[in-house]
């Protein structure tokens, strides 16, 4: 009986081979334009551009206004260093004579305004960094944010140094995504 | 043979019946609202018929204290406000005055201390901040450490210094923080909580909405920004004991 049953599936299989071979290879291939369809139905990719959301981010620019005061207090004190040591000159200049103790008060002078000169711009230098840390990490944040919230496989980032070659302008969120970072940072988005 | 395969069938009759009966009650259920509410999370808390009085057309309910409580921490009420920031996470608690008393009488039952309570905290408005990573179990206060110097600075910092990286804006006024207390835990929560007290300006008897502001200086993420917004303190209930 089993191997009757044997015989006849055999017989089968050899006159119609090539049958049975077309309808596995339009199976397959059926199967795989499925595949591909779902998938690029589902990802969903958009790209902004990164050097607009950084300049109209509110919290950069709140953080550039306190750099900017920041900067002006240091300047005042350095400046304050800078009008003693002119007086120094002056005095150093104006006097035929000039005492041992003078060039000495001018080279303090000199070595503490250099020295308060290159703290300051080091400070500021490292106060910079810190600040433009903070900000990158909030706008990787609610970038992320939004990615969640609308769906997004990808958001890529245009620099303008070429990792972005080319996108369709409709792909371009940036406007969006600068009203929802924004939102995002005053606490008024849900 | 014959008598088996009919036996399967009718089984399988009878299954494919009950899975249909089944979707038929899930769907009616859900058409009806029940699942749908059950699904969004939320059951409603708090019956119509609760809804007692109006006041500056807002409804406010009248609530007993354990619905009070539950109602101030539930954050679908908007009296909590939380936000990411990389590998930390930042949850504001708005907390009336009349909750912090709320503790009191639960001890004593008497509604005289209550009262009491009460006006020892008017002047002040009252929240919780609690800080935690988003990412790990660890204890946030050995996050990132270098030192076991930097863990004191940190330890002081949290006690003393953070005070002054505290603001709440309302209606164009910043208010500061006048009230700080930093509870150690030691490990034993996930997250860091602080109560703060701000001033509060009681002369005006509308209602604004509250934006908390906290300077980051530890953990570098920035100002944190954080709202309870208007609708949510009018919608605050009426406790009733």
């Amino acid at each position: 009986m089993v191997f009757t049953i044997q015989k006849n599936v055999m017989y089968f299989m050899k006159t119609n081979f090539l049958i049975i071979l077309v309808i596995i290879s339009v199976l397959m291939s059926s199967v795989t334009f499925i595949n591909v369809f779902i998938t690029s139905k589902n990802v969903k990719t958009a790209f902004v551009n990164l050097n607009t959301l950084y300049d109209n981010f509110l919290f950069k620019k709140e953080l550039e206004k306190k750099l900017i005061k920041t900067q002006e207090e240091r300047q005042f004190v350095l400046d304050k260093i800078k009008d003693k040591l002119d007086s120094c000159i002056n005095k150093l200049e104006a006097s035929i004579k000039k005492s041992e103790s003078d060039i000495m008060t001018y080279k303090q002078l000199q070595d503490e305004y250099y020295l308060k000169e290159k703290s300051l711009s080091d400070d500021r230098i490292a106060q910079a960094s810190e600040y433009d840390k903070q900000v990158w990490l909030q706008i990787n944040q609610f970038i992320k944010d939004y990615g969640v919230k609308q769906g997004y496989t990808y958001i890529y980032g245009a620099t303008g140094s070429g990792n972005i070659m080319y996108a369709d302008s409709t792909s371009n969120i940036t406007d969006e995504v600068t009203i929802f970072i924004n939102n995002m940072y005053e606490s008024k988005e849900e | 043979m014959k008598s088996q395969y009919l036996l399967i069938t009718c089984m399988k009759v009878k299954k494919s019946k009950i899975y249909g009966i089944g979707i038929l009650i899930i769907m009616l259920s859900l058409s009806l609202g029940i699942g749908r509410s059950y699904y969004s999370g939320k059951l409603p808390l708090i019956s119509e018929s609760r809804i007692a009085n109006k006041v500056n057309n807002v409804n406010i309910q009248e609530l007993s204290p354990s619905d009070y409580v539950r109602y101030i921490t539930d954050d679908e009420n908007g009296l909590i406000d939380t936000k990411e920031i990389g590998r930390y996470k930042f949850e504001l608690q708005y907390k009336p005055i009349d909750f912090l008393a709320l503790r009191f009488y639960n001890k004593t039952q008497d509604k005289k201390n209550f009262q009491e309570e009460i006006q020892n905290r008017i002047g002040l408005q009252y929240y919780t901040l609690k800080i935690g990573l988003t990412d790990s179990n660890n204890d946030i206060m050995t996050d990132n450490l270098i030192s076991n110097d930097d863990y004191y600075k940190r330890v002081e910092y949290f006690s003393f210094g953070i005070q002054r990286d505290l603001k709440v804006v309302s209606n164009r006024d910043t208010f500061d923080c006048k009230l700080l207390h930093f509870e150690r835990v030691y490990g034993l929560t996930q997250y860091i909580t602080f109560t703060l007290g701000f001033e509060a300006n009681d002369s005006d008897k509308k209602i604004y909405e509250k934006v908390f502001i906290y300077d980051d200086k530890i953990f570098s993420t920035g100002t944190i920004k954080l709202r309870i917004k208007e609708e949510a303190l009018s919608n605050i209930p009426k406790l009733i004991i």
